[in-house]
């Protein structure tokens, strides 16, 4: 036999140790995992035996893992999913000590929506450990949303979900629906983790709120340097969302004839570009609004080009004003860039973000903004003569 | 009476193929060396007779019973030579001493008949059918074509129906089969090389060609293979097939078959070559790529978008047909977060109580398949429905009712099943089931990493056959621009002005 034939024997046989039928767990031996709710509590064991390791981790994390249970489910039963609490060190350590009363293999892999308790967003070292486990973990879901709670996640339990049988379907249902119009960002894990690293621990993270048995979301908040900074004001929300050109949808109530309009936002581009760079950065804020009148008054008619053009016009006025207040809080009130500028110039004027980059939050505070806002109305709906 | 009492020398004729025993000028010779050979053969006829009455000359008249036309011989060759030459004039002493003669050039009226010398093509030609007259005197054998055996008429060929078409099918007797193919090329370039091979069952065989198109290789290539063959008996294209092919240790098919004179037609325009083999209705085609058995004929008759999108459709369910299963059992044991959440869940709610791992329940259920398929094809067909009701029930209610498979296994077999029957030629899908064997066993090992691997296995080995000398992934593989036109989509018949390139044809355009 030829050495190259031999090789290739053994070549082809060492594929058997890599991986196989060892790895292979049945689907219905598995437990989907499709929320997960990480919050921070005390450490239960405080014995000398553990001294060593809570000086280390002096809080535990507690994750509530929501998982249907698939015979309920297809079976048109309500309650059918389950939530399991583990406590560990971090998540990887919750999970073991799942395990221990726990009869199936937990899976990551379908994983919906990660709900981060307050607590943890206060605490960067578990906040760390958290976006950590979902970087390296092989199984997890990378399109799941991420979101923080306010308080914490004890109060999730109370929520009743409807229309779905399963909690984090319901979770993700809501936070499509906000996202939908405009009241809230849509964070994939994947985003925020390259957000995150790019911009040092700074990133902006939608919240859910709790009241009673409903879960309600139109807050965001800050994060510097992996911990919490501030919510931010709901006013500035929608002109954020333009300005990171996440705005998908929603409506901009433009007042007009002593009455309101509502036009529908559809698309909207925004194009950020260094205008000049001579004493303090003048950046260019192009924005594109293309919408369709949504409502108005019975008694009253849209029709000529004069009207539609008054109503574009008011709404740029009221977008250009949202605008700059925003970059007012972000510029002066904050101070921090959370605008994605300092991105913009690293990635195009490299030369120019250079010379500022340890101290790039001084620069973003000086600079001037001009703005370029267009909307256009594009249908005005159907109503009679 | 007098040759009755008369001696003959002794027979020491031994008949092989390959010798030439040259004919006796005395008849009765010839007559004991035939009878001897045909020894024990009852559906022989001998005749003896004397044409110009009980002095005249000795005729003897070889046939097979059944095999040659007997009304022809009674009417065209008995009756004019025992009575026209005795009731008509000149008579038959004043013809006597030219009787040969005039037996060859106006004693017989039939169409076809030719002299040969030696014993042996005698009986050759006795045996496939003609009838051999020999003359008493003469040392030459007069051959009269009266081939006529029981035929199957032309009928729908049974594999490859379509709806827009001709349905004339391909029989068993070669002779109307290149009439059939003829008949669509009336070209003197079409060649029809005739052939005889099995030492002992002389099948005929024909090789069919465009001579000014044709790639020289190829046809060099098959005399090349032909000349090695040695076997007694070619009952059926299948066997001439694997001598011919390149790789026979390969499910996949390297010669591509087919009942359809079109379709034979059409390969022959490409370029391509055809070999008939008689007593068979699959015509071989070659060389052959994989492409070209995902091509029906309906899709050159059709409009060519609707062929594209049944082409389409086709190549689509070549992949279901191999991936379906694998697929399935990597998802649902290796890596169910691939799929979408409601599915992987309604999955493990459908699998909960199934007492075998994906792997195990895929196997049952495609041999369960397997089995109702290959009873379905040896039961008679009255028969042959009862065996999709019991394995409608089997498979469909009862396995899953006892909870032995999920139902969405019994979805995932069917789907593959239909899928195979889609896939136009029989052959290549009964190397895609095979080849879903394999990529099952890979993913039950190692999930989608193992269907990647077998994967890439089965695409190096496709990559490696050759249909005589051509790639049998092209165009694909090597690629060729030109070729695409008629293999992913049919482009309309007036963009196709090129014969496909990889089948090497030396005249390539086929639009002026």
């Amino acid at each position: 036999m030829g050495l190259k034939k031999l090789l290739a024997i053994l070549l082809f046989f060492s594929i058997f140790f890599i991986t196989g039928c060892w790895d292979k767990t049945e689907i219905d031996d598995r437990a989907f995992v499709l929320g997960l709710a990480v919050d921070e509590t005390d450490k239960t064991n405080q014995g000398p035996a553990e001294e060593k390791m809570n000086k280390l981790a002096p809080k535990d994390i507690e994750a509530t893992f929501f998982m249907p249970i698939p015979s309920k489910l297809v079976g048109g039963q309500v309650d059918a999913f389950s939530s399991e609490k583990a406590k560990g060190i971090n998540i990887t350590d919750a999970i073991d000590n799942l395990r221990l009363n726990f009869n199936r293999d937990i899976f990551l892999g379908q994983i919906k929506i990660i709900l981060i308790g307050e607590k943890v967003l206060k605490d960067p070292e578990n906040f760390k450990k958290l976006l950590d486990f979902i970087e390296r973990d092989p199984d997890m879901g990378r399109g799941a949303l991420i979101c923080a709670i306010k308080d914490g996640t004890d109060k999730l339990a109370n929520i009743k979900p409807k229309f779905e049988k399963v909690f984090a379907s319901y979770m993700k249902g809501i936070f499509d629906n906000a996202s939908m119009i405009s009241a809230q960002l849509s964070l994939p894990v994947n985003e925020l983790l390259g957000e995150i690293r790019e911009n040092k621990g700074s990133a902006v993270i939608p919240v859910i709120s709790i009241e009673k048995d409903k879960a309600k979301c139109d807050d965001v908040v800050l994060v510097k340097n992996y911990k919490f900074l501030t919510y931010l004001d709901k006013q500035y929300l929608r002109p954020f969302s333009i300005m990171t050109n996440k705005l998908r949808d929603g409506d901009v109530q433009i007042p007009f004839n002593n009455k309101i309009v509502s036009v529908k936002i559809t698309s909207c581009q925004t194009k950020l570009s260094l205008a000049d760079t001579t004493n303090n950065p003048r950046y260019k804020i192009g924005v594109k609004l293309e919408g369709d009148i949504d409502n108005y008054s019975f008694d009253q008619d849209i029709f000529t080009k004069d009207e539609i053009k008054q109503i574009s016009e008011k709404g740029k006025a009221l977008i250009e004003k949202e605008m700059m207040d925003m970059i007012y809080y972000f510029q002066n009130a904050l101070g921090e860039d959370y605008l994605m500028v300092g991105d913009y110039t690293k990635k195009y004027h490299y030369k120019f973000y250079e010379s500022y980059s340890n101290k790039w939050n001084e620069e973003f505070k000086k600079a001037k903004f001009d703005m370029n806002i267009q909307l256009f109305i594009r249908r005005i709906g159907g109503t009679k003569k | 009476m007098r040759f009755r009492n008369r001696s003959y020398e002794k027979v020491t004729f031994e008949y092989k193929t390959e010798n030439k025993t040259p004919i006796k000028k005395v008849i009765h010779e010839n007559i004991a060396i035939i009878k001897n050979v045909f020894k024990d053969c009852d559906d022989m006829v001998f005749r003896e007779f004397k044409v110009g009455g009980p002095e005249g000359t000795s005729m003897f008249l070889v046939y097979i019973d059944g095999m040659a036309d007997k009304l022809l011989i009674d009417n065209f060759v008995m009756t004019p030579l025992m009575i026209t030459t005795r009731i008509s004039k000149p008579d038959f002493n004043e013809i006597k001493s030219k009787l040969i003669e005039i037996t060859k050039d106006s004693g017989l009226p039939v169409g076809d008949f030719k002299e040969f010398e030696s014993l042996e093509e005698t009986i050759d030609f006795v045996l496939s059918g003609e009838t051999a007259l020999l003359i008493d005197g003469y040392d030459k054998v007069l051959i009269v074509a009266t081939k006529a055996w029981p035929a199957r008429s032309i009928a729908e060929p049974a594999t490859e129906t379509v709806i827009r078409g001709s349905r004339d099918g391909l029989t068993e007797t070669l002779r109307m089969n290149t009439a059939l193919i003829r008949r669509r090329i009336r070209d003197p370039a079409f060649k029809v090389k005739q052939e005889t091979i099995g030492t002992r069952s002389k099948t005929d065989m024909a090789i069919l060609y465009l001579e000014d198109v044709v790639d020289k290789k190829i046809l060099d290539e098959l005399y090349k293979r032909l000349k090695d063959i040695n076997i007694d008996a070619i009952l059926d294209s299948g066997y001439l097939e694997q001598f011919v092919e390149e790789n026979n240790y390969t499910p996949f098919p390297q010669i591509q078959t087919t009942e359809r004179a079109d379709v034979v037609a059409a390969a022959i325009y490409e370029g391509r070559v055809g070999i008939i083999v008689d007593n068979s209705p699959f015509v071989m085609l070659i060389p052959t790529t994989l492409a070209a058995f995902f091509q029906s004929p309906e899709d050159y008759y059709s409009r060519s978008i609707l062929s594209t999108f049944i082409r389409g459709i086709r190549f689509v369910a070549g992949i279901i047909s191999v991936l379906a299963p694998a697929m399935y059992i990597s998802v649902t044991s290796f890596d169910p977060g691939i799929i979408p959440s409601k599915l992987a869940l309604s999955i493990a709610a459908a699998r909960e109580g199934v007492p075998f791992p994906a792997f195990i329940e895929a196997i049952i259920m495609e041999l369960t398949f397997e089995l109702l398929r290959e009873a379905g094809v040896r039961l008679p067909r009255a028969i042959g429905a009862t065996i999709g009701i019991v394995g409608g029930l089997v498979i469909g209610q009862a396995a899953v009712s006892a909870s032995i498979v999920s139902p969405i296994m019994v979805i995932v077999v069917a789907i593959t099943a239909i899928a195979a029957f889609a896939i136009p030629n029989y052959e290549l899908a009964g190397a895609f089931r095979l080849t879903r064997f394999l990529l099952i066993l890979a993913s039950a090992v190692y999930g989608l990493y193992g269907v990647v691997l077998a994967g890439i296995g089965v695409l190096i080995h496709l990559a490696n056959i050759k249909s005589f000398n051509v790639p049998y992934l092209s165009p694909l593989s090597p690629f060729s621009n030109l070729d695409m036109k008629d293999t992913f989509y049919r482009a309309p018949w007036s963009k196709m002005v090129n014969r496909p390139k990889h089948y090497g044809p030396e005249d390539q355009k086929r639009q002026k």
